[in-house]
């Protein structure tokens, strides 16, 4: 094991196959977001990295950047104590729960395999019963949006762990927000597999009234299926895609767009959209999950997920009045900065672990920094 | 400093039945052959230009760079005939704030059983191919031979 802390005793130990670094998914932001919440409310939480697939120098690097980071096996989880292990894991080694001993545990579902796997069309037999063992294992489930407690309930997974909280990611708030008065850039973010639905951004550059419109893509993995609609479309001039995108470059697509896309068949939060919603980018998306809770009644939605239906609601975009666009942005900003920052995903977590007898009071803690 | 990142491998099923097969995980994948290498920089681009040759395309008004010095490990190589493709490499978190510049990859593109090169694009490996840049036979025990540009 390596650690950079000396420490053994926390409030919280947060297993994780994925730190801000070199990020997989979206879980490696979602990290970053409860290290900062946690930071602000005083909660010491060490982040336990393990079955990881990081390079020995981007260990290095998350050593030297974030505090409280130790990296090993299961086996070696019994050198720190807490009384609560909080797990996000997509994927582990065997024996992880029997590792942490008489500590409670939580293990936070960031998007439900079984759901994955309609929704994108995959064979993940092996990853949802991993997925299914780990929700029966635990103490408490904590799901992201209460369309992934519906989705639970449906899926029957109440009679492997009836004990669940619905809690909502948070972000960072941004500090700038610009006025976006153009209509010129579609900008979408995410994994491009296909329930993000990522080519209706490219396909409604072909519609009337998009013909100067470009568009912007930030994402993971790129198809033959990509390439080849680039090609029937005649899209290769004003598609721009950017690769997987962290940090400045990810800052610099959010100032770049004009408009967020998000046409998913299932998205169990919708943390690009709360990004763009934070830094007052409208969002145009499907009116489905986690969605619809971020964005309450701010933004273009399509009537359902086809192309058609998102094809209107680009449309209405399009043709929104100054009033109409400043609403929607204005409405979905106030919205997460009221109910989706970072501090405010901590407390939400501070108050599960609280159920477990872990004072939600960091001087009652006693561990408070200062 | 450069790296193996991935491999590709035939499958009994080449033909895609979704457009984005198997993207979230690697559940049942057995591999039979591999057929395609891809080799990136270890580092994540974070903005600096580091001053080395890029691809460049005109039409997106986009070049691609890699922040270090790529080197194809032909000892990781299995022998056979290659086309040493340069990509777009999505596998690596890119942190460079200029939008025009992208992460550069070589991906080595083996023939495959149907007669047809593997693609960069296939799962998963799932790069965008830019330019081929050569094509090299690779031996067991001799040399390897550039066999030039395609």
């Amino acid at each position: 094991m390596i650690a950079n802390t000396a420490e053994r005793d926390f409030d919280v130990i947060e297993i994780t196959n994925e730190m801000p670094q070199n990020r997989i998914g979206g879980v490696g932001s979602v990290i970053e977001s409860l290290a900062s919440g946690f930071g602000a409310l005083g909660v010491r939480a060490l982040w336990y990295l393990t079955d990881h697939e990081y390079q020995p120098f981007e260990l290095d690097a998350i050593l030297a950047q974030h505090p409280a980071v130790a990296i090993g096996g299961h086996h070696e989880l019994g050198y720190f104590r807490a009384p609560v292990v909080h797990v996000h894991s997509y994927h582990h080694a065997p024996g992880l729960l029997q590792a942490v001993g008489r500590a409670r545990t939580v293990f936070t579902v960031h998007s439900l395999l079984a759901c994955e796997e309609w929704s994108n069309d995959v064979d993940l037999r092996g990853p949802v019963l991993e997925q299914e063992r780990l929700i029966g294992s635990c103490d408490m489930v904590a799901l992201v949006s209460a369309a992934e407690h519906d989705y639970y309930r449906r899926l029957g997974y109440e009679r492997l762990n009836p004990r669940v909280r619905v809690v909502h990611n948070g972000i960072r708030p941004p500090a700038q927000v610009q006025r976006r008065r153009r209509r010129a850039v579609l900008g979408y973010c995410g994994r491009l597999v296909p329930r993000k639905r990522p080519e209706h951004v490219q396909m409604v550059l072909g519609e009337p009234g998009f013909e100067a419109c470009e568009a912007l893509i930030a994402g993971k993995a790129f198809s033959r299926y990509a390439r080849d609609l680039m090609q029937s479309l005649g899209l290769e001039n004003r598609v721009r895609y950017l690769g997987w995108c962290g940090g400045p470059r990810l800052e610099a697509f959010f100032e770049a767009i004009d408009v967020l896309v998000q046409s998913s068949s299932y998205e169990p939060f919708g943390l690009a959209a709360l990004e763009a919603a934070a830094r007052g980018i409208p969002v145009i998306c499907t009116p489905v999950d986690g969605l619809v809770e971020v964005l309450g009644e701010h933004a273009f939605y399509a009537e359902d997920t086809s192309y058609e239906g998102f094809r209107a609601a680009a449309q209405r975009w399009r043709m929104a009045d100054e009033a109409e666009l400043r609403g929607v942005a204005c409405g979905a900003r106030r919205r997460a900065l009221a109910h989706f920052t970072d501090i405010a995903m901590a407390e939400r977590y501070v108050r599960c672990f609280g159920e477990f007898g872990v004072p939600a009071d960091p001087l009652e803690r006693g561990t408070r920094g200062d | 400093m450069a790296f193996l990142l991935r491999v590709i491998v035939d499958e009994a099923d080449a033909a895609d039945p979704a457009p984005y097969r198997r993207t979230t995980a690697d559940a049942g994948f057995a591999p039979a052959r591999v057929t395609g290498y891809l080799f990136g920089a270890a580092l994540p681009a974070r903005g600096q230009d580091p001053g080395g040759p890029a691809i460049r395309d005109p039409a997106k008004r986009q070049r691609y760079l890699s922040p270090a010095e790529i080197r194809i490990a032909l000892d990781a190589v299995a022998p056979g005939r290659y086309r040493v493709v340069a990509v777009h490499n999505f596998h690596v978190e890119d942190r460079n704030p200029c939008l025009d510049d992208c992460v550069a990859g070589v991906f080595l593109a083996g023939l495959r059983e149907d007669g047809g090169w593997e693609q960069p694009e296939r799962f998963p490996v799932e790069c965008r191919a830019l330019q081929v840049l050569a094509e090299i036979r690779t031996s067991a025990d001799g040399p390897t031979t550039v066999l030039g540009p395609p």
